[in-house]
């Protein structure tokens, strides 16, 4: 008896405890932004598990020397207005990714929306201890539009 | 009438991993009679899920060309048919199948229905008791032989087995690889090409771990064939293994003529075709297959599947086995 009103109290201290955390850390706007962000991250990963983990691994680690990785890629990490334009349009140069080149030809998703490729690239660049924060369909939108 | 009942596991680029039901009868009822009635079934598609893209639709007969004859025992069953692309309106394109058999019946026609019913009852127990037993081993055993794939051909005296063809090709390092090379060896066969954006790297990632397991073996081989040699020249195919890590000579990278290569494709039981609808312009099997020293198929696994995989680095132990 002793025992279950020991972990009931627990539970209790816990779940309490929880729910003041959410709201007294986070401001309403901060949630939505979080939620938002949480939604992306899980559209991406399925666009990305289609599109592109057969080369960049589900991981993110790539593959040997043939395909680099995203998982604290600095080429990625660096400039995402780039990253976003390579999504759609594929690369054929050589880059350096970590301090090692790559040249394998990677081709590009012409057929993604704008919201899709916000949503794989917020999911690379929060995964795998990547941290980036939100890349809003506004912004990408914005970035496709100056792609090279 | 005994008939097989089939789960088409790899049905190679056209369907994906749709699931799909097809069923097999053997030739002496069909209307394309083979000499053969094991190794020539007709082939009937019973069902087909979704509806929206059954290919071909649901009741049509197909003409089988070959198909394995060891169905029973394998528990595999390969069948290939002559297909009419109705998109690019081109008679015929051979469409490879890779099935296994999940459930078979036997004749039971001529006995109550009553009776009839309860054993079907009985054998779908047993199906479940000995998929539960299958999953439970992980899908990998031990102590079998495998299976030899094709068509087979009886003489009075012998059984003559089904190979795969001669060929002639280029390495990435410009060496000629023919069947000579890699007489004594069991090897590991494949279909790519490098600018592949869909299927080939998953299967470059699975052909490494086999790679792994055997670099350095005297007695295995990887041959992996581009189906691209247009773009894929050796200098393409040496920067490729070289980028994959792929160091010892275990593991060729060959091109060739294009058509020599596509018809070779065929002497392993997949396809490979240009397709300018297909993502990268090219259609191809993703299987990996498991040739002996004999040049004899003996296993075809699904070279996207890391579970496949597991089943073929069981298999090359073994293979190996029997020469020991």
């Amino acid at each position: 008896m002793n025992r279950v009103f020991c972990v009931s109290m627990i539970a209790l201290i816990v779940a309490c405890g929880r729910s003041k955390s959410d709201s007294k850390d986070l401001p309403k706007m901060d949630r939505q932004a979080t939620i938002k962000l949480e939604q992306y991250i899980v559209q991406g990963k399925g666009l990305y598990t289609k599109h592109c983990s057969a080369c960049h691994q589900d991981s993110g680690k790539g593959l040997a020397s043939l395909y680099p990785p995203l998982k604290e890629s600095d080429y990625l990490l660096e400039n995402l207005p780039r990253a976003a334009c390579i999504i759609r349009n594929g690369l054929v140069e050589n880059i350096t990714v970590n301090g090692k080149s790559y040249s394998q030809m990677m081709p590009g998703l012409a057929q993604l929306t704008p919201l899709e490729i916000a949503e794989i690239l917020t999911y690379i660049t929060n995964s795998w201890g990547n941290s980036t924060g939100i890349s809003g369909v506004k912004d990408v939108d914005r970035w496709l539009k100056n792609c090279d | 009438m005994a008939g097989y009942h089939l789960a088409v596991r790899n049905s190679h680029t056209y369907f994906g991993d749709q699931p799909f039901v097809v069923t097999a009868i053997p030739a002496s009822n069909a209307l394309h009679a083979g000499k053969n009635s094991i190794d020539r079934p007709a082939i009937h598609v019973s069902d087909c899920l979704p509806q929206a893209i059954c290919d071909p639709p649901t009741g049509e007969q197909m003409d089988v060309i070959w198909s394995v004859a060891d169905v029973e025992r394998s528990g595999h069953f390969i069948f290939g048919f002559h297909r009419f692309s109705h998109r690019t309106e081109k008679c015929c394109r051979l469409v490879i199948w890779h099935a296994r058999v999940d459930y078979f019946r036997t004749a039971f026609r001529d006995r109550h229905p009553i009776v009839q019913k309860i054993q079907r009852q009985m054998r779908y127990f047993l199906l479940i008791g000995v998929s539960a037993l299958f999953a439970s081993c992980g899908d990998v055993k031990n102590n079998h032989r495998l299976p030899i794939y094709g068509h087979h051909d009886f003489t009075e005296t012998d059984t003559v087995y089904y190979t795969v063809g001669d060929f002639s090709l280029v390495n990435q390092d410009s060496t000629v690889v023919t069947n000579k090379t890699l007489d004594g060896k069991i090897y590991i066969a494949d279909f790519f090409f490098t600018s592949c954006p869909t299927v080939c790297p998953k299967m470059k990632t699975q052909l490494l771990r086999v790679y792994e397991k055997i670099e350095g073996a005297k007695d295995v081989s990887i041959l992996s064939h581009t189906i691209d040699p247009d773009y894929d020249s050796v200098a393409v195919l040496k920067e490729f293994a070289f980028n994959l890590g792929v160091k010892t000579p275990t593991w060729h990278f060959v091109t060739g003529e294009k058509d020599s290569i596509y018809s070779l494709a065929e002497t392993y039981l997949v396809m490979a075709d240009e397709d300018p609808d297909a993502p990268g312009g090219y259609i191809h099997s993703g299987a990996f297959l498991l040739v002996d020293k004999q040049r004899r198929i003996r296993g075809v696994y699904d070279g996207t599947e890391p579970d496949q995989v597991n089943i073929l680095l069981n298999d090359i132990d073994l293979l190996r086995k029997e020469y020991e």
